[in-house]
Formats: structure tokens, C-alpha cells, sequence
């Protein structure tokens, strides 16, 4: 092989067309009615948004490479979600909800109106209460409850059969509930 | 322990759909229920909770656009497609490398008695025409160790130039 060779094989591994199965426009469609319930699954089990903006793109990007197929809209939404969960997993395995998600509210309730000072606070119980479950039990509780995902929607995500998602469910409700009832008591 | 209640779901489609907590008026068999199921209470409690922390993060999301995320996914599938491919090339050019050190040593190793001998004289002749011109006396054999060390730099160097010329002009 030649020093010549070498470059031509150079150039042509540069001018290698990069092809996805989804066409831009259907990816685009699908992106618009995704990335809402995606971003936010992933910036309130992170608790960090920068973290949220990166998975983000990194779940499109394996999910457009992945390039499976899908039975429909709904296997197809699926499948993203399993991504996201298993990227928030695999980049963020200890819980970090001890701090606040990032947002546009002031975080002084003493600046704020009752009411916002009162959700304010709120907020800070969740997050807290949160940062106390396991991974899989917020994980649960945000398709479920956040998401409105069904049973079903929510073993294909997490990997978990369907059977056993509703004593699991219960189970982190409860949990969650109490340490959100500890809060709220004096 | 009872783990269900049969008005769950209507108490989290109430709260899905916006409807929770009722207006004063409207649900009130469910709010009553919910009010003395502790069941139905944690659901609702949860689930409100978890909802309107959806409604804060959907606020909160700055998205990228559709077009940026697939221009960047493309960029780095490029990019990725690109190194793959230039991987072998990359294994190629340490074997090349390698192959030419080998032949090298060998090609110093089978010729060595046709550059020692040259070497020798070389340095005998110096070393005569040290001591005829009266400069201090400089041993045969210390000019033929000089002499070989310029031998084998040059060699060297005619070999490993046209290799670091290229790894460095690739780069760029």
C-alpha cells in the first residue's frame, strides 16, 4: 500500500454518506411530538438541565442509529423512552435530586407571592422526597404519573414485565407519598 | 393489605385531564372518596405533584430545533464512519513502521562487515594523518566509534524521515 493509498482511503471514508432508516422530514415530525416528554423526563430524574440538553441529543442520535423498526407510533415512542432511561442510567447513576432542577423561578419564597412561594416549596419537597427513591422507583413514577404512560408503555421503557409493574408502582406511590406526607408534617 | 381501589382510575384520569382538584360542585363523590381512601389519597397526592412538575419542566424546556439535532447526529455519524474506515489505515501505518525497523536492523546486521571494514581503514588513515600533522594522538579505534556513530544517525535518518514527514504532513 502506498502513502497515495492511504490518503484515497482517507477521503473516502470523509465522503461516506451518512444515511438514517427515518427520512429527515419523518424524524423531524416525530422530534416535535417527542422532545418535550423527553426533556423533561430527563431534567427531573437528573435534576440538572445542561445533563437533560445532552442526553437529549444523545437519545436522538442512538435512536436514529439504532434505525429499528417499529410497529407503530406508540412502539416507536417506546423505544425512545427505553433509551433516555437507560442513557440516565448509564451517565447518572446516583441519585441527584438533592439539588433543585434548573429554572426561571426565583428560588427566595420570601421574594415570591404565597402562592409561588408556596409551590416553591412545594418543588423543593418533591425533589427531595425523590432524591430518596431508587432510580427505578422515580423512573416509575414519572412515566406513570407524569407521562400518563400505561403499564404496558412503562415495562417496554424501564425493560420490566408488564405483571409485575402495578405492585411496583404501588409500591414507590406509597413511598413517595409518605416522604412527601413527612415534609409536609411540622 | 389492599394494594388497589376500583375508583383509581377515574381519580387519575381527573387529575391527567386537568380536572383535579374539582371545582367547587363537580366530583364530589370522588373528592369525598379520595378524601377518605388512603388509596386513592396517595395517588392523588403523587400524581399531582409529579404533574405539575411536568408542567414546570415542558415551561422550562429550551429545546435545540429538529434541524440541529439531526444535523448533529449526522456530523457525528460522519465522523464516526470516518474514523472506522480510517482505523485499518491507522493499524497499516504502525505495521509499515514496524516492518520498516525490522528491515532496517537487519539490512545493518547482514551488511555490517562490508561498513566495519571501510570504518577501519577509515579510521587508520585519519589517525596517521593525526599523528603526521602533530595533533594530539587520537587512537584508530576511537575514530572508527566516532565514524560509525555518524554512519548509523545518517542511516537512521534516511529512514525515519520520509515516515515522520509523512505522519506529520497527514495530520494536517
Amino acid at each position: 500500500m502506498t502513502l497515495s493509498d492511504v490518503d484515497e482511503l482517507g477521503q473516502v471514508a470523509d465522503a461516506l454518506d451518512v444515511t438514517f432508516q427515518m427520512d429527515e422530514d419523518a424524524f423531524r415530525s416525530f422530534y416535535d411530538r417527542t422532545a418535550r416528554p423527553v426533556w423533561a423526563y430527563l431534567s427531573r430524574t437528573t435534576g440538572d438541565n445542561r445533563l437533560a440538553d445532552d442526553l437529549l441529543q444523545e437519545t436522538y442520535y442512538r435512536f436514529l442509529r439504532a434505525g429499528g423498526s417499529y410497529s407503530d407510533e406508540a412502539h416507536r415512542r417506546h423505544y425512545l423512552f427505553r433509551i433516555a432511561v437507560n442513557l440516565v442510567r448509564d451517565h447518572y447513576r446516583r441519585p441527584r435530586f438533592d439539588r433543585l432542577p434548573d429554572t426561571d423561578e426565583p428560588r427566595h419564597p420570601t421574594s415570591q407571592s404565597g402562592d409561588e412561594a408556596a409551590r416553591a416549596a412545594e418543588r423543593i419537597d418533591l425533589s427531595r422526597a425523590m432524591a430518596r427513591l431508587k432510580p427505578r422507583e422515580r423512573d416509575m413514577l414519572w412515566l406513570a404519573y407524569a407521562q400518563g404512560s400505561s403499564h404496558e408503555e412503562i415495562g417496554v421503557a424501564l425493560g420490566l414485565k408488564t405483571a409485575s409493574i402495578k405492585s411496583l408502582l404501588f409500591r414507590a406511590r406509597r413511598r413517595l407519598a409518605a416522604l412527601l406526607g413527612e415534609r409536609e408534617r411540622p | 393489605m389492599n394494594t388497589t381501589c376500583d375508583r383509581e382510575e377515574d381519580v387519575l384520569e381527573a387529575i391527567m385531564t386537568g380536572q383535579w382538584p374539582p371545582a367547587p360542585g363537580n366530583n364530589v363523590g370522588l373528592f369525598e372518596h379520595v378524601d377518605g381512601c388512603p388509596i386513592c389519597g396517595e395517588l392523588a397526592t403523587v400524581a399531582m405533584a409529579l404533574r405539575s412538575e411536568r408542567d414546570l419542566a415542558y415551561r422550562d424546556a429550551h429545546l435545540p430545533t429538529s434541524g440541529q439535532v439531526w444535523w448533529r447526529a449526522s456530523m457525528r455519524t460522519r465522523a464516526e464512519a470516518a474514523a472506522t474506515a480510517a482505523r485499518p489505515i491507522t493499524v497499516l501505518q504502525g505495521l509499515a513502521g514496524a516492518c520498516a525497523a525490522g528491515v532496517s536492523v537487519a539490512l545493518v546486521t547482514w551488511a555490517w562487515p562490508s561498513i566495519e571494514r571501510p570504518l577501519a581503514g577509515a579510521g587508520d588513515i585519519l589517525s596517521r594523518e593525526a599523528q603526521r600533522l602533530g595533533v594530539a594522538a587520537v587512537s584508530a579505534a576511537a575514530l572508527e566509534q566516532a565514524l560509525l556513530s555518524i554512519a548509523v544517525v545518517v542511516g537512521a535518518g534516511l529512514i525515519l524521515t520520509p515516515l515522520v514527514l509523512y505522519l506529520v504532513l497527514s495530520d494536517e
